[in-house]
């Protein structure tokens, strides 16, 4: 399958670019520009491609542009996106860092609606937030929302975690299950949520289908990057054709164990737990 | 009516306009603490002060902040809202604040006993 990672590189001014980098440990290698893997699109971007290699598939595109939160990079994204993709046809697309613009991924969902086929769409991080903002995200077939993103998802009229209500707040991580329930009324969401935490829960219209909690790694949280690397591994477990159900749960036990095997500290550094992402693999899918 | 503009009605901004999430979550680890505001968290080494992670968030600054901030000592650090553009970034100064805050309260305690 044809796989597409799209988000912004914290790097100011960098071109914008799409290919397949190589993979070299700590780094990525896109053209002549040498990128460290640190939280974000690159770790998402590295989880996937590791994840697609070890299943021996197609590598997955990278299409990125640098932004360090001035929006400028995103609006090419945005663009860029929405452009091309009829000719570059992923069977997988999956969005990840961008300033959340409601207008743009208007743009970008109403291209998607029209495509056919339509690519699995999977959306995390600020991709999420604009499609959710927008009330478009049931162009997705899956949001990656952590325990705080989830009460932003819950709240109706939030466009930002920043500005979600406080009682949803308050609630979040010690009542994920409340949320659930309450994201059933909230209009423009996609079929299936992915929400990972402590407890992470694969929810298909509204009801929870597994609840996966072993193994236990309660330093993966303060990691920055480990919500990514589950993104990512999601992200291949697709273009390697299983099912979404199942693929969300293996994302999760294999992201766990990725994380169990780094024997983490909250110092640990996200890419300790890519590189043990095939052997988590061979684990759970007994290859 | 004022240059024949009709109005409709008549609201209290401070009523109707929302403000952005100012409540820090802590999660303690031992030796290390973990700040949360919004989607955005950030931990710190109780003893030196040291930044050891940042995560969650989705605006493109939070990578860019983790690659400015980790690594350093958060009464050296700069205020990610100083640096950053975004509400992610908004969120985590209000987490570094508290963090900040929880770090020099510590080590009052810690020089008085």
């Amino acid at each position: 399958m044809k796989t597409l990672v799209a988000g912004t590189v914290p790097v100011d001014k960098f071109p914008y670019y799409v290919g397949t980098p190589s993979f070299e440990g700590k780094n990525l290698v896109l053209g002549q520009k040498v990128l460290p893997i640190g939280m974000g699109t690159l770790s998402l971007y590295s989880a996937a491609y590791l994840t697609i290699a070890h299943l021996k598939g197609e590598p997955p595109t990278l299409m990125t542009v640098g932004d360090v939160g001035k929006a400028d990079g995103s609006r090419i994204l945005y663009q860029k996106i929405t452009e091309e993709i009829e000719e570059l046809k992923p069977n997988v697309l999956t969005l990840h860092y961008v300033m959340p613009i409601i207008t743009l991924v208007r743009a970008l969902a109403l291209k998607l609606q029209k495509i056919n086929p339509k690519p699995i769409v999977v959306a995390d991080a600020g991709f999420m937030y604009a499609f959710k903002a927008s009330k478009m995200g049931h162009v997705c077939n899956i949001f990656t929302p952590d325990p705080g993103e989830m009460a932003f998802l819950a709240d109706k009229d939030a466009v930002h975690p920043a500005y979600l209500e406080r009682h949803l707040f308050e609630i979040d991580s010690t009542s994920v299950e409340s949320l659930i329930e309450k994201v059933k009324d909230v209009e423009g969401l996609p079929k299936m949520l992915v929400v990972k935490g402590a407890i992470d829960y694969i929810v298909l219209d509204g009801r929870i289908l597994f609840k996966i909690d072993d193994p236990m790694v309660p330093y993966l949280e303060p990691i920055g990057g480990t919500g990514d690397t589950l993104t990512g591994i999601l992200t291949g477990l697709i273009a390697h054709g299983l099912p979404l159900e199942k693929a969300a749960y293996y994302a999760c036990k294999i992201n766990r164990i990725a994380g169990q095997l780094s024997n983490p500290t909250p110092k640990t550094r996200v890419n300790e737990i890519i590189s043990n992402i095939p052997k988590a693999i061979d684990l759970v899918l007994k290859i | 009516m004022e240059n024949g503009v009709q109005y409709s009605d008549i609201v209290d901004a401070v009523k109707v306009s929302t403000k952005p999430l100012d409540i820090v979550k802590k999660v303690d680890y031992g030796d290390t603490i973990m700040f949360r505001c919004g989607s955005m968290k950030i931990t710190i080494d109780k003893r030196d002060g040291i930044i050891l992670n940042i995560s969650g968030g989705g605006c493109p600054d939070v990578p860019y902040l983790f690659l400015q901030l980790v690594g350093k000592k958060i009464f050296e650090a700069k205020n990610p809202t100083s640096i950053g553009y975004s509400l992610c970034a908004y969120s985590l100064g209000k987490a570094f604040e508290e963090a900040l805050k929880f770090y020099e309260n510590s080590g009052r305690r810690n020089s008085s006993s």
